[in-house]
């Protein structure tokens, strides 16, 4: 008996561009029409290899058993490929990958759902295309329906369900779909807020559960670091980086920033053309452009902003965010009856903003000045003013402080 | 060997594990008969009652035409039941086909989301039509009691092996086409023309007789086999012919061979084309 759940080796898929398509020939009539048209366009399409497209190319990992991994990348890196190679809905153009243990795959929820049918019916049917016994879902029926929370519309044709039910009921089947692996795709990119927590609480259960493998696949970050001890990273097909969530992250959102704007020329300007921000920096108390910091000094966001003539109406908003895009904090220029940017001198506008000392908890943060304009409502969007890593270097914890703050409180014994 | 270690590899060959699969999904097999009788016949006014209509009107309209009218030999039968068990067959089989050609592409937002043995798709089809068969068997049994006609003890133990040959056929070419239409949109607007090409082929509203001495190039059209072979056996018309039915079935257990080797092929890659 293997000591892992998952072995992938060297596994590639290709996905063949082919001459076909690329020159029209969908059809099989347009394919015997071209012959007798152009005979020779044909065979030289025939003749010419077709361009293949490598969504995948030689990925390799384990997985033990019981662990939780999260697959994360961007967009077309391979994570939905992989996913699929891995349930065997396509096979890899190369490679080996060796499964043991039941596997579930969760690529979408209420996969098979037929409208006509009722909320009992498609349970049973999804069970079944899921490859579960009729028993083994009757055997979870009761908690499916609980979870869901249809209850008394269990017996009535789905297509009448609105579509909150209908996706709690989807996803409350596949969430009770029990194997030793399961796979999740973007389960979770559906729904609204609410019924995201409920599933969120749901895969934080299953993780829980010691004895289940899972490979989760998502956009969400804060999910991602709350569920998966491990990460894998992939770019353009490849496994690019493999370890801990915290530290892949990290060096992922790092990779996403494709350029450095400490003290980098801004120049974006209003829709209206009224407004341009020129330059934007983090700055030390001692005047150097930097972006590390340490908690017990002011941090200032200096930017400078013209104008063409005189302009009334502006709003500013310092945001910071963490690596992953949660806000931490917002600041807003009218936060206080007199906005400063309420009347801009025409020429250049000198901002100082200062972040005062023991706000921050020591981390890596981002952050972004956005401006709008009340008559237009046109914004300037998130400018990334710079990466901001604070350290705490006074107290006793230090570093390993966890969340967002630093102010420290006196302990009195009264 | 554990029955939970999967390898998956790029090349597939065939494996006796690939049978255990497919037992696995039995009960898939029949979730999906059960759901497309439950569902075809939802919101139609007369429901289950279309099973029998369509047999019924056809067989009237042609009566009328081809047995009335056009006046064309039944050797000896009446035209009625005559045509009734061509149509039997022929509305299993075309129906059939019809299905398990489409069945990739109808079902694509399943398989590209799931795994199961892709071949359950086409059973489940054949299953599905098989019931609708059955309920129409009604109707022949109601006219076999109208003319008075017995069949054979050997046509009601062939009988089976009919139906069968009959499945086989339609899933052999069914698979064919299925793998086709992955590739190629048209085969979707061809076969609806191709279907009906084949009945004029295959003896539905004729007697094979009228052919003479070349009705055996018939017999490489599997269904005209089959019912040439129910005629016989049922209404005592003729003596059944066993070798042009071996033949028959022969040629539908290589048709499948070929439907299913295309369709092993096409399964696998089909995703990457839908």
């Amino acid at each position: 008996m293997p000591d892992f759940a998952i072995e992938v080796i060297k596994v590639s898929k290709e996905y063949k561009i082919s001459h076909i398509e690329l020159s029209g020939f969908y059809t099989l009539r347009d394919k015997i029409g071209a012959f007798f048209k152009q005979p020779l366009v044909l065979l030289k399409q025939l003749r010419t290899k077709p361009e293949n497209f490598l969504a995948l190319s030689d990925v390799s990992f384990t997985i033990g058993v019981g662990e939780i991994v999260a697959i994360v990348g961007g967009n077309g890196a391979g994570k939905s490929t992989l996913l699929k190679v891995l349930s065997r809905i396509t096979p890899p153009s190369s490679g080996q990958i060796t499964v043991v243990g039941r596997v579930t795959s969760l690529l979408e929820v209420g996969t098979g759902f037929h409208p006509e049918l009722t909320g009992r019916e498609n349970i049973l049917l999804n069970g079944a295309i899921l490859g579960k016994t009729k028993a083994e879902t009757l055997a979870k029926f009761d908690q499916i329906v609980d979870f869901s929370g249809v209850g008394q519309f269990i017996d009535t044709p789905v297509k009448r369900y609105s579509s909150g039910m209908y996706a709690r009921l989807a996803f409350s089947v596949a969430a009770h779909m029990d194997g030793d692996i399961l796979l999740i795709d973007e389960v979770l990119a559906i729904g609204d807020a609410e019924f995201q927590r409920m599933c969120l609480g749901k895969m934080d259960q299953l993780v829980k559960d010691q004895s289940k493998t899972i490979i989760f696949v998502s956009h969400n970050l804060p999910a991602v670091k709350s569920l998966c001890p491990r990460s894998i990273l992939l770019d353009k097909g490849s496994i690019i980086d493999d370890g801990p969530t915290n530290e892949v992250l990290d060096r992922y959102l790092q990779r996403q920033e494709s350029f450095n704007l400490v003290n980098s020329q801004l120049s974006r300007s209003l829709a209206s053309g009224l407004l341009t921000l020129d330059t934007a920096s983090l700055v030390n108390e001692a005047g150097q452009v930097t972006n590390s910091f340490d908690c017990d000094h002011s941090i200032f966001v200096n930017f400078t902003c013209s104008t063409e003539r005189p302009s009334t109406a502006f709003y500013g908003c310092l945001t910071i965010k963490t690596a992953d895009g949660t806000i931490v904090w917002e600041s807003f220029s009218h936060d206080y009856s007199a906005n400063p940017l309420n009347h801009l001198r025409s020429g250049a506008n000198h901002f100082s903003l200062q972040i005062p000392p023991r706000s921050l908890a020591a981390g890596h943060y981002q952050v972004y000045l956005s401006f709008s304009q009340e008559t237009s409502h046109d914004i300037v969007d998130d400018v990334l003013v710079g990466n901001l890593e604070l350290t705490d270097l006074s107290t006793s914890k230090g570093n390993n402080r966890n969340g967002f703050f630093s102010s420290l409180i006196s302990w009195k014994n009264i | 060997m554990n029955e939970n270690l999967i390898v998956i590899k790029a090349q597939d060959k065939f494996h006796w594990h690939d049978l255990l699969d497919l037992l696995k999904y039995r009960e898939l097999l029949y979730f999906l008969t059960w759901r497309d009788l439950k569902v075809r016949y939802k919101q139609t006014i007369v429901g289950v009652a279309w099973v029998l209509f369509q047999p019924l009107i056809s067989m009237v309209i042609f009566t009328i035409f081809f047995g009335n009218f056009a006046k064309l030999p039944t050797d000896g039968a009446p035209y009625p039941i005559f045509v009734f068990i061509g149509l039997l067959f022929w509305q299993f089989f075309s129906s059939s086909l019809a299905d398990i050609s489409n069945c990739l592409i109808n079902n694509q937002h399943i398989i590209t989301k799931v795994y199961f043995p892709r071949i359950i798709l086409p059973l489940s089809l054949i299953l599905t039509r098989f019931v609708d068969f059955l309920v129409a068997l009604v109707i022949l049994l109601v006219l076999m009691i109208y003319y008075g006609i017995v069949p054979s003890l050997t046509g009601v133990l062939v009988f089976p092996f009919l139906c069968f040959v009959s499945a086989l056929a339609s899933l052999g070419l069914g698979l064919f086409f299925a793998s086709l239409n992955v590739r190629y949109r048209d085969v979707r607007f061809i076969l609806p023309f191709f279907i009906q090409m084949l009945m004029f082929v295959t003896p539905v509203v004729y007697s094979s007789s009228i052919i003479g001495r070349h009705s055996w190039l018939l017999a490489i059209n599997p269904l005209a086999g089959v019912i040439k072979t129910a005629r016989s056996e049922f209404l005592h018309s003729y003596s059944t012919n066993w070798l042009q039915f071996s033949l028959s079935a022969l040629a539908c257990v290589l048709i499948c061979l070929i439907g299913w080797w295309q369709f092993r092929k096409a399964e696998r890659y089909c995703v990457d084309n839908l």
